[in-house]
């Protein structure tokens, strides 16, 4: 059969332009939301705590005064100073170093766990929100599964079963974390396959994996993102969580769930090893907290005018 | 100062403001209408006009952001604008009742239908016989409790039962069978029946006045007859006044005795029905008039040029001179009078607010 | 359709999960580690010891026999012994779970009855002082790690003021009699008052930290759920029937606003039962939580599967429960 140049032939072919040009609504939604997010305060505080955070781990090398795994036993647990502003560790390690360069574990944490999470909840969301039927029914028993375990001990149990390591631990915790945006990518899923325009170009041709990344694939990206970012904080916490219980960063990785467990031990005299590396994380999360409350509230329909 | 004008609500120069992120919308500015007992007045206007305003300013129902600004709501012989919240209360559902316009998401969607009606019925006993109380002890009893420790206790089960049997009877009014319907909650009803419902709790009171803000406007034309025949035969059984609001003049016609026309947060027009559609004196009523369809009919349908003000920065004077026809040079330095049209009979009652009609003192 | 229906609905889909649970841990714990037998001999044990403790375990047989023994063992409610006290698994479990039973009863009660306080005056008390101090205290409440807040707390009020013990269910040289496990309630039984005034003592510090972060999401909920349902038209109708304005709050509003946290309570019992497992190790609180860590830490594996069984049991359980309490509770969710 000839093939004659069509627009249906065209939207087969995606060009950025077209691609860009038919995005043009969305691109006036996100300009509109970024308008509301300068107006949030909320929002503006959590972006400028996260904001801090990513620089400090981006410069954390130069950043911190001292190395952070260089032990010096003789002045081991000196209190807070002009010169060790977070004191000395059990070790003679200055905490506050340990603490800068334990932020850029953290962004490799949830950098990491990001990517892991989102591709496989997009894969199987997608793919069981659009085929439907027994595919759909399967993966969603699935997920069901995944979820039928309370979130930390699962990722606990996968970090134990994988060996207690840093890496490990951000697998298992990704194996958790799939699960949210698997729903939210089906639930997407369908909304589009049901779309006439659908119909149409699978009546000339459009393969199902064409339609699945081209067309399901943008519109399901948002909604996941939001979650992400609202999600940052709990990953956060789950991850220190397991640094914490041991089943994470191993020494001397200055992880600072796993900080904080070191000095569990020189609590009642040398409370700074814990207590530093605590409000570290305190403050991270509070800043995605934030930063999440408030694009709820700039998503909110009853909010934007 | 001007003698009362209805003797049952007299509305004078109500003020209405709501403070929004974007600025404070003036909503009402100066609304002006009454009635007496047993009358039925409908108040039309498009969109955004201000009658449901008007509607729920009556009750005190405005929330924030909110908030009356000034002017009188007269009730009988009190002013209810003054009112304390409490003497407010017991005059709600009671002596005053309003149904809404979407009659399913009026209801509790977790209570049966039954149960809600009871609850009225319950509450406004509750406050007659504190009103009792307050009058025979002459100190405040409890607010909701009996008047005195002296009611026996076979009494109280037996007000109960009474209390539904009234819920039941009023269904049965409303063209409902009770039996069918009490235990079923709002979201299993049809908004016709809902409505009834809905009618059934606001009239198991006998009010004075009953609100009805939009009856009919979320209902099929066919359920909308039935609503309104039965409306009427009701409030002609318990001779309650109605105010009527509603954006189709139709409706309007058909069941009111008087008309007040609203056009961005003021009456600019009042009169009997046929005061209103015999003589339609305001510019804007007579655009109203002229742009409903006419069966037979086939020219373009008329309509009225512009579109309704921003309520933030209305026009200055005359709200409504940017879009008249006839339009003066003082339409917009002063907003004209409310007054009485000459020339015609007083039961006619035709006042309005237009230059064009304003006798210079 | 009928509640009954739809309970039975769901109870089917929970036995297919709990099912696939199964499978999932004794994936977990059989397939991936690498060396089970290597880490309990450790490295220098001899080859025939090896080969002894691997038939031992039903190592040397093959994946699906092993399959079909777990499975046959579970449905016996056979756990396997622990690889640490020798004891079967399902004693050992047994044990421990009254202790977590009454700290996640506790906090659960402490989330459930702060939270929706919280949320409400938050919501009616828009904008004034404890609708900020609300919402200052639920942010923080999921913000702050709670491992880390509870060593804090001990610093304050043990080791600083001396007010409240630093762990345990109660103090050492108290023996209390032990018929439910539920060192609380026995006391009661028995009338040991001064070891039920002791527990409770103990159970504060832990309640807090546990149900902290519960109490948090409970009260935003609320208050977003309390804002939207003050906004709805039947708001409206109530107070147009002249009810009074407390009577309009509690009994239509609250009703209908409760309704989103009832589904959140499901989710929040499972972050409760992850938790447990943080602010066990942290008070020394003799629990499911602090055994399943332990087992993790050294690695006994039939322990570990067993623990991780039988939380995911009660969690699916839980689940199931709050899903029928929603239907119940909202008529509109049974259509």
């Amino acid at each position: 059969m000839k093939k004659t140049s069509s627009a249906a032939d065209s939207a087969n072919a995606p060009s950025f332009k077209r691609f860009m040009y038919e995005r043009g609504p969305m691109l006036d939604d996100v300009k509109h939301s970024v308008y509301l997010w300068k107006k949030t305060p909320l929002a503006l505080i959590g972006t400028v705590i996260i904001g801090l955070f990513l620089l400090i781990a981006l410069f954390a090398p130069l950043l911190a005064p001292y190395d952070p795994i260089a032990t010096d036993l003789s002045r081991k647990l000196e209190a807070p100073s002009a010169a060790h502003p977070f004191g000395l560790d059990q070790f003679g390690r200055d905490v506050l170093s340990r603490v800068i360069m334990g932020s850029r574990i953290e962004v490799q944490i949830i950098f990491i766990i990001s990517i892991i999470s989102i591709t496989i909840g997009l894969v199987v969301g997608i793919v069981a929100g659009y085929f439907g039927g027994v595919v759909d029914e399967i993966l969603m028993r699935i997920t069901d599964i995944f979820l039928a375990f309370p979130r930390l001990v699962l990722a606990m149990a996968f970090a134990a079963a994988l060996r207690p390591t840093l890496a490990n631990a951000i697998v298992a915790i990704s194996l958790v974390e799939w699960t949210v945006y698997a729903r939210l990518a089906r639930a997407e899923a369908i909304k589009v396959r049901s779309q006439p325009y659908i119909e149409a170009i699978k009546a000339v041709g459009a393969s199902d994996f064409k339609i699945m990344m081209f067309h399901v694939l943008p519109m399901s990206i948002s909604p996941v993102i939001v979650q992400l970012t609202m999600r940052m904080g709990t990953i956060i916490l789950t991850a220190a969580s397991l640094g914490f219980l041991g089943l994470g960063a191993q020494p001397p990785l200055p992880e600072w769930g796993a900080i904080v467990s070191d000095g569990r031990s020189y609590l009642m005299n040398n409370w700074w090893i814990t207590a530093f590396p605590g409000m570290a994380i305190a403050i991270t999360v509070l800043g995605f907290n934030l930063l999440g409350d408030g694009i709820r509230d700039i998503l909110d329909p009853r909010i934007r005018r | 100062m001007q003698g009362r004008r209805g003797d049952l609500l007299d509305i004078s120069r109500l003020r209405v403001v709501f403070d929004t992120y974007a600025g404070q919308v003036k909503a009402l500015n100066g609304v002006e209408l009454w009635m007496n007992h047993g009358e039925r007045l409908g108040v039309v206007g498009e969109t955004g006009c201000g009658k449901s305003v008007t509607a729920l300013s009556v009750m005190r129902l405005i929330e924030e952001p909110g908030r009356i600004t000034g002017g009188s709501i007269l009730f009988e012989d009190r002013d209810l604008v003054l009112l304390p919240e409490n003497v407010l209360n017991a005059i709600r559902g009671k002596d005053i009742a309003m149904i809404f316009q979407e009659p399913v998401a009026a209801l509790n969607p977790v209570m049966k239908v039954g149960a809600q009606i009871v609850e009225n019925i319950e509450c406004q006993r509750k406050s007659a016989a504190s009103v009792q109380a307050v009058r025979k002890d002459g100190q405040a009893s409890r607010r909701g409790a009996p008047a005195s420790g002296n009611r026996p206790q076979g009494r109280v089960g037996t007000q109960r039962i009474s209390s539904i049997q009234i819920m039941r009877d009023m269904l049965g009014h409303v063209g409902l069978d009770w039996q069918r319907t009490e235990n079923l909650y709002p979201h299993e009803l049809s908004g016709g029946m809902a409505q009834r419902v809905m009618i059934a709790m606001a009239l198991s009171s006998r009010p004075k006045l009953l609100i009805a803000d939009e009856p009919t406007s979320a209902l099929d034309v066919t359920i909308q007859a039935q609503i309104l025949n039965l409306l009427n035969s009701l409030v002609r059984e318990t001779q309650t006044a109605v105010l009527l609001i509603t954006h189709a003049m139709g409706v309007a016609a058909q069941f009111c005795d008087f008309i007040a026309v609203m056009y961005a947060g003021n009456v600019v027009e009042y009169g009997s029905l046929q005061a209103i559609f015999n003589n339609p004196l305001h510019p804007y009523t007579k655009g109203l008039l002229r742009a409903v369809p006419k069966i037979g009919k086939t020219d373009e349908l008329q309509s009225i040029p512009g579109i309704v003000p921003d309520l933030i920065a209305p026009p200055g004077g005359c709200r409504f001179h940017p879009r008249c026809p006839h339009r003066r040079p003082e339409c917009d330095k002063a907003q004209p009078r409310f007054e009485p049209a000459g020339g015609e009979a007083e039961a006619d009652r035709h006042h309005v607010a237009c230059f064009l009609y304003q006798r210079d003192r | 359709m009928e509640l009954g229906s739809f309970i039975i609905k769901r109870l089917s889909l929970m036995v297919l999960v709990i099912f696939g649970v199964l499978i999932i841990v004794f994936v977990v714990t059989r397939i991936i580690p690498a060396d089970p037998v290597g880490a309990i001999l450790g490295g220098n044990a001899p080859p025939a010891t090896v080969d002894a403790m691997r038939h031992q375990l039903g190592l040397d047989k093959s994946i699906f026999a092993q399959l079909l023994d777990y499975l046959g063992g579970i449905f016996r409610g056979n756990l396997g012994n622990s690889l640490v006290s020798g004891r079967p698994v399902m004693t050992d479990i047994m044990e421990f779970l009254p202790a977590t039973i009454e700290l996640a009863i506790s906090s659960i009660i402490f989330a459930v009855v702060l939270g929706v306080i919280l949320g409400l005056l938050s919501a009616v008390f828009r904008n004034r002082f404890i609708d900020h101090f609300s919402r200052v205290f639920s942010i923080l409440g999921i913000s702050l790690p709670g491992f880390w807040l509870g060593l804090i707390m001990i610093l304050i009020f043990y080791y600083r003021l001396g007010w409240l013990p630093n762990g345990g269910q109660y103090d050492m040289f108290l023996f209390p009699t032990r018929t439910t496990g539920l060192i609380l309630l026995d006391a009661v039984i028995h009338g040991e008052w001064d070891i039920f005034f002791n527990g409770i003592k103990h159970l504060i510090l832990p309640t807090f930290i546990l149900g902290y972060s519960s109490t948090a999401s409970i009260a935003r909920i609320m208050r977003a759920s309390m804002l939207d349902v003050l906004h709805q038209n039947y708001i409206r109708t109530a107070r147009a029937k002249g009810l009074p304005r407390k009577m309009v709050i509690l009994r239509h509003a609250l009703k209908n606003a409760l309704i989103p946290v009832i589904t959140i309570i499901g989710l929040e019992f499972g972050g409760l039962l992850s938790g447990a497992v943080l602010t066990e190790t942290i008070f020394s609180w003799p629990g499911l939580g602090r055994y399943i860590v332990n087992s993790l830490l050294t690695l006994d594996y039939p322990a570990i599967s067993g623990g991780t069984i039988f939380i995911a049991l009660i969690y699916s359980v839980v689940n199931l429960a709050v899903d029928i309490l929603y239907a119940a509770v909202d008529p509109r969710m049974r259509s």
